[in-house]
């Protein structure tokens, strides 16, 4: 039996949009929610082009989460760790751990922009895609992505210096 | 042409300037200092944002796998039966034939053997097309797959993902195995369903490219501008790589500088290419063949689907191991070009042996070497802690080589 339409979407890009929305997040079960609602809606509409439509949806679904949450008075976990206290980790597992929380805590200190830049190229999206999802001009993802990552690597940098400072 | 912003630079190491704009860059990145120490400033900041990106990977699941939402509710439905019915007679043949194969053979490993056996006796003049059938083939044979050398802590993880996806039984998954090869036959295939996607949502793809899965979708990748005819000619020079820096196998100054970002946009590798796993001296060989070579492990592209593997002697590879075999895992990446991922155990103790006057390029552990590869390909090269020799060539731009030699475990 061939696979519908959305299970061919689904095997295709659930995988890669819930690690981007989990890396946006730094929130798996919220990171399901949100990828189980784009899935929906592309069941109720079927998106010409399905990897920037998805995505596009989903981070408008993580800021419009976010701006509720705010509303509500609920402070977002963009750190909320998984699994570090739930049982003792081996020591690698530990600093994986760790080297994640820090990323994650760097990612938050990014623009919105280029948080979403970011985390679509490593999801191996091109500029066209990039531009597609996040509606910049293509002229200005190269700037873009450039800052992203500069900043992105200073403040994990920063991150690094103030845990050593406070150690 | 004045300064390159940090926006062009990116775009240069990110394969998105159109030749034009490379010729440009580059030509004025030869007379550039300032540019030139931007770039490598650029280089560095790309390659330490995916590093740190990679390094936020999914945590384990804390509930119930998700599900691909559902078009309508379940209805009972005969065909439903029909093919569960299916479903349960295949995997009942599998067991007898599993049965059977196990009556005929004292273990799966024998199976090996014999799958070795015929895939060699292929010989060099076997087509890629050929060889990766006798693989198919000899992964068929063995028994079904289990826990190997190959897995990965996320790769179980993954399957379940898709299976739960396809909404297919993990039949696979629940037998018990002994093989490398058995386990490979089992990962990251790509379901037909996602060929016609990818089909569906971009026409001028080329039919039938395997999905590379995590971050697959590696960056830089374009299409083709290497004619078919190179690529032969280079294959049926065998595997001209060389330790010497990329200006020396190419002599034009864009190369030497950063390599022709978009012109490792090759053409699909076609017969040409397949033919140089033998022309070069490289004999189609089972994994578990490899692995043994190898010394007990292989080293795998996380996420990728091997085509075929291969072995030569290391005199067939410059900079390798004269005294040692080579493995060669063959990938094809998205557009359908190949991707070797080579390796040589260790040397032995007093290493560097020369044979025939040649000798192993002196890299230490950590120490990474980027040089051209054959019809415009890319070879980086690093040796790994164990003392592992590997070599990543493909038609991609040296960042995205080297995000993909992060993912060889």
């Amino acid at each position: 039996m061939a696979p519908s339409p959305i299970e061919e979407l689904f095997a295709q890009y659930h995988e890669s949009l819930l690690r981007m929305l989990y890396r946006r997040t730094g929130d798996r079960d919220r990171a399901e929610d949100i990828a189980q609602e784009v899935f929906t809606r592309a069941l109720t509409a079927p998106p010409d082009n399905p990897r920037p439509w998805l995505f596009a949806v989903a981070l408008n679904l993580v800021r419009d989460d976010g701006r509720r949450a705010v509303r509500q008075g609920r402070r977002l976990q963009l750190l909320k760790a998984e699994s570090p206290d739930r049982a003792p980790a081996p020591d690698d597992e530990l600093d994986r751990n760790e080297k994640s929380a820090r990323v994650q805590k760097a990612l938050s200190e990014l623009r919105d922009i280029d948080r979403e830049v970011l985390l679509l190229k490593a999801e191996g999206f091109d500029y066209d895609e990039i531009a597609a999802t996040t509606g910049l001009a293509k002229g200005a993802i190269g700037t873009t992505i450039a800052r992203a990552r500069r900043r992105l690597v200073e403040a994990y940098r920063a991150e690094e210096k103030d845990e050593h400072v406070a150690s | 042409m004045s300064h390159l912003d940090e926006g062009q630079l990116h775009a240069l190491l990110d394969g998105e300037l159109d030749e034009t704009e490379v010729a440009a860059a580059e030509a004025h990145l030869a007379a550039c200092a300032e540019c030139r120490r931007e770039l490598a400033e650029a280089r560095e900041f790309a390659a330490g944002a995916d590093d740190l990106i990679e390094a936020v990977d999914l945590p384990t699941a804390t509930r119930a796998v998700t599900r691909a939402p559902k078009a309508a509710a379940p209805r009972f439905n005969w065909r439903n039966v029909a093919w569960a019915a299916s479903l349960v007679f295949a995997v009942g043949l599998g067991w007898m034939a599993r049965a059977d194969q196990f009556r005929s053979a004292d273990t799966g490993s024998l199976a090996g053997k014999d799958a070795a056996t015929t895939s060699v006796t292929g010989g060099p003049d076997s087509s890629g097309q050929e060889s990766k059938q006798k693989l198919e083939q000899n992964e068929r044979s063995l028994p079904p797959p289990a826990p190997s050398l190959a897995d990965d802590a996320t790769e179980p993880r993954k399957r379940s993902a898709r299976q739960e996806a396809a909404g297919a039984a993990p039949v696979a998954a629940q037998a018990p195995i002994p093989t490398v090869v058995g386990e490979l036959a089992q990962q990251d295939k790509p379901a037909p369903a996602q060929d016609a996607l990818r089909a569906l949502t971009n026409p001028a793809t080329q039919p039938a490219e395997p999905a590379m899965g995590k971050s697959a979708d590696a960056p830089g990748l374009v299409a083709s501008k290497v004619s078919e005819e190179e690529r032969a000619k280079e294959a049926d020079r065998g595997f001209a790589d060389a330790a010497a820096p990329a200006s020396a196998a190419v002599p034009a100054p864009r190369e030497s500088l950063l390599g022709r970002t978009n012109a490792f946009a090759a053409a699909p590798a076609g017969p040409a290419a397949r033919r140089d796993g033998a022309a070069g001296g490289f004999q189609v060989t089972p994994m578990e063949g490899a692995v043994r070579i190898l010394g007990g492990s292989i080293r795998l592209v996380d996420g990728m689907t091997p085509i075929r593997v291969q072995v030569a002697p290391g005199r067939m590879v410059p900079g390798a191991d004269p005294g040692l075999e080579i493995v060669r895992v063959v990938y094809n990446d998205p557009p359908g070009r190949e991707l070797w991922l080579d390796q040589q155990r260790p040397s032995e103790p007093g290493g560097d042996a020369e044979v025939h006057g040649q000798r192993a390029t002196t890299l230490l552990p950590g120490d990474t070497l980027i040089a051209a590869g054959p019809a415009g390909s890319r070879k980086l090269r690093w040796v790994h802690q164990t003392g592992f020799r590997l070599g990543l060539t493909g038609f991609l731009p040296a960042d995205s080589l080297r995000a993909l030699a992060r993912r060889v475990q």
